[in-house]
């Protein structure tokens, strides 16, 4: 992740919240999905559905996954602009 | 008498409700995600407007924020856009669920309305079928069948309505399905 330039961001607190949000809500919808025993009363549909929930489930965990990912780039990143600015304040 | 089963449509609603309530939750985040973008891409402009006056002594600030623009992309774009797409998902799903509802509560209550006409000339439903109930009738034959060929006719137009939406629900649920597999592939690919 850079911003263009080939430098990654360095996220601001406010967005790193917003993905720790993104990524535990997605968790938590996606066990909550796997918790539904929904009866449609005809076997094929019933298939159908089911498998649909399923995908459903995990298409919430990979988003999960995902928001993750973009998390602990952008904290990387961060810390490493603190670190590089801390430097440069050391310098004479 | 027995009807192919019509279900739990309290289970169905329930989960049409939560899918609804989720989509609306993944939106939510999608706002946050964005509104916490756009302040950073802010803060980002202002920082690097007075950084280049600073450097360069002049006070070309419009430079400087179109410099900054050019170079600053939301950093959680792509999270935001597969979050839209699932939200957009659950939504439908959760709409068709809702929908799948209130055709199979109308057709038991469509077919509880034939429970009287039936009863009257000694004939049950089974299955999809209008059968005579076991045992002696002191129903008219005639009669008897005359009244079984049109009730029959009325279990029918119930039994295809059911039919056609539950056909219609097994699509969407395939469709939906490949499109909720393709949005996973790609969270987890980073593409």
């Amino acid at each position: 992740m850079d911003d263009g330039t080939g430098a990654p961001h360095a996220a601001d607190p406010a967005t790193l919240r917003a993905l720790a949000t993104a990524r535990s809500t997605t968790r938590s919808l996606s066990e909550e999905l796997l918790t539904h025993v929904p009866d449609v009363g005809d076997l094929p549909t019933q298939r159908a559905l089911d498998a649909w929930v399923e995908q459903a489930a995990d298409t919430l965990a990979a988003l999960s996954e995902a928001l993750e990912e973009r998390l602990l780039g952008l904290g990387a990143a961060a810390t490493r602009v603190q670190h590089t600015d801390a430097g440069r304040v050391g310098r004479p | 008498m027995t009807f192919s089963s019509p279900g739990d449509t309290a289970s169905t609603s329930a989960l049409g409700g939560a899918l609804f309530s989720q989509a609306g939750r993944l939106a939510d985040l999608v706002l946050d995600l964005d509104a916490s973008a756009s302040r950073a891409s802010r803060a980002g402009r202002a920082r690097r407007g007075r950084a280049d006056a600073a450097s360069t002594g002049t006070t070309d600030t419009a430079g400087s924020d179109r410099t900054a623009r050019v170079g600053s992309t939301d950093p959680t774009r792509r999270e935001e856009e597969l979050l839209t797409r699932a939200a957009t998902e659950l939504d439908r799903v959760g709409g068709l669920l809702q929908a799948w509802t209130t055709t199979a509560v109308e057709s038991a209550a469509r077919l509880r309305a034939l429970e009287p006409a039936l009863a009257r000339v000694d004939l049950v439903v089974d299955g999809h079928l209008v059968v005579e109930r076991s045992g002696p009738s002191r129903v008219e034959p005639a009669e008897r069948l005359a009244e079984r060929e049109r009730l029959q006719e009325l279990l029918n137009r119930v039994t295809a309505a059911r039919s056609r939406e539950l056909a219609r629900l097994r699509r969407e649920l395939e469709q939906s399905g490949t499109t909720l597999a393709a949005l996973s592939a790609r969270a987890r690919s980073g593409t």
